[in-house]
């Protein structure tokens, strides 16, 4: 049979380059993100550089994603184990602007190309059979609103649903599950950060302080491990306390 | 603007059409659908047909919703007051098996429709800032998986995360909230209910009994009245508790 890898979207940056480099010391990666050198860079991070595989694609095209997993798997006769979607893009517009330019892109992205990717995963012809989990990377967005987010907070709210659906759909060989993080600091919002009256209120309103991407990849790599194997259809929210507190 | 009226979509059908008939005797609608002859059909049951109005759009076909809804408005010189999207497909897709042009039309009625909507409903040089709630039929499938639902639930887990987002966005003017209903009949899983298995397995999960549209055009005519005044970004499940049942276990203690 192939060798195993572990695919993590988004890889490149972030939460799925904190991922890549945790699971990196246990696992075969297939890395992807939409920039050839940023995934390269991520690579010689990681231990064992010359084990893990790249896969650059845009996410936002949708068209021939699945086709082009696919292929690439069985040209280099690999199966993906586990797979973590942290690849999401991020924006804010106000419903009396808005735009689907805008939403197409933000869903395409956070959950249909997951979509896109998961058709072959679960197919026995292209992954025989090898696929033990999926983790998608969601947020507390999900769960706590705010102006000029509903778009974003309705692609993560699509991604827990489709998470709980999907893990009763692929019981009892997959599990499926969602990690939703809260405000932690990394290339998506560090503009935020930069702002110190910011940072400052995030402090107050986190009983446990600030938050790290390592954080994130601690919970992912539970959830993915047999640790977690009767764990199946939930959300982990990894946010310091801060929804619990509101 | 002369009027406000009470926009639904999805009208012409199900949950749509029993919300259309409980809040016809006290609003003014404005009800749409993709056919023109349903749509009718449903505002003679009405009370005072001839206070309402049809808008017949397929929802499916985004583009042009905005303006469209901004020229009706703008003809008929009326502004919406509160919107309800009952407007809403159903598509069962495996997971191996996923058609994106599907679910991309699942989400267009579901979600996107409502978003294309929204927009000029909030806008106060198309709407006058008349807007007062904006309520989602949403489904429980958004919090019980099942096998070949994982698109469906998508959507509606889209809305109800959007829902509570906009409350935030929207306040104080204009509440926003969404209903899930449970399982119950109507033109959209009716094939299900002709199977007696089913039905008796409805029955044996549900702690209420069977529930009607008439009990979500209940919860929907609360959620958009003046007595939710302090209600927004909530969901409200009407389920007859279904998903709050486990079934009893056999044992010494129990």
């Amino acid at each position: 049979m192939s060798e195993t890898y572990t695919l993590i979207t988004g890889a490149s940056s972030g939460f799925g380059r904190s991922i890549a480099r945790r699971l990196a010391v246990s696992q075969r990666l297939l890395l992807s993100d939409i920039n050839e050198a940023q995934l390269e860079s991520t690579r010689r991070a990681c231990e064992g550089p010359e084990r893990h595989v790249l896969w650059t694609r845009d996410l936002s095209r949708l068209n021939g994603i699945g086709e082009e997993l696919a292929f690439l798997l069985i040209e280099k006769g690999i199966c993906i184990g586990h797979f973590i979607h942290s690849a999401g893009v991020f924006g804010i517009q106000f419903m009396r602007a808005n735009e689907m330019a805008f939403v197409n892109r933000l869903f395409n992205v956070n959950l249909l190309s997951a979509m896109e990717i998961i058709r072959p995963l679960a197919q026995k012809k292209v992954n025989k059979g090898a696929l033990r989990s999926i983790t998608f990377i969601s947020s507390t967005n999900s769960r706590l609103g705010a102006k000029g987010y509903s778009a974003y907070s309705a692609s993560k709210g699509a991604l827990n649903a489709f998470s709980l659906s999907l893990a009763v759909e692929l019981a009892p060989a997959v599990r499926v599950n969602a990690v939703l993080p809260g405000i932690i600091e990394t290339e998506m919002n560090e503009d935020h950060f930069a702002n110190s009256e910011f940072a400052a209120s995030m402090r107050a309103t986190h009983p446990l302080g600030l938050g790290r991407p390592e954080d994130v990849a601690a919970a992912v790599e539970f959830l993915a491990s047999d640790h977690a194997r009767w764990i199946t259809g939930q959300e982990i929210v990894v946010d310091g306390g801060r929804c619990a507190s509101k | 603007m002369s009027e406000t009226y009470t926009l639904i979509t999805g009208a012409s059908s199900g949950f749509g059409r029993s919300i259309a008939q409980k809040l016809a005797p006290s609003r003014r609608l404005l009800l749409a659908g993709r056919s023109k002859e349903k749509l009718g059909a449903v505002r003679n049951t009405c009370e005072a047909p001839e206070r309402h109005l049809l808008w017949v759009r397929d929802l499916s076909k985004l583009d042009g919703i905005g303006q469209e809804l901004t020229c009706l408005l703008a003809a008929r010189d009326i502004g919406i007051e509160h919107f309800i999207h009952s407007a809403g497909i159903i598509k069962i897709q495996y997971a191996r098996a996923i058609e994106m042009a599907s679910v991309i039309e699942l989400f267009n009625v579901n979600l996107f429709s409502a978003m294309e909507i929204i927009r000029p409903l909030a806008q106060k040089k198309v709407n006058k800032g008349a807007l007062r709630s904006i309520t989602f039929i949403s489904s429980i499938a958004s919090r019980v998986g099942a096998n070949g639902y994982s698109a469906y639930s998508a959507s509606k887990g889209a809305l109800n995360a959007f829902s509570l987002s906009l409350a935030v966005e929207l306040a104080p003017a204009v509440r926003v909230n969404a209903v899930l209903p449970g399982i119950i009949e109507t033109e959209m899983n009716k094939d299900h209910f002709a199977n007696p298995e089913f039905v008796a397995f409805v029955r044996a999960t549900q702690p209420l009994g069977f529930g009607y549209p008439e009990d979500v055009a209940n919860a929907v005519e609360f959620v958009v009245s003046d007595r939710a005044r302090w209600i927004t970004g909530q969901e409200i499940v009407v389920d007859g508790g279904r998903s709050v049942y486990s079934p009893p276990r056999a044992s010494a203690t129990e």
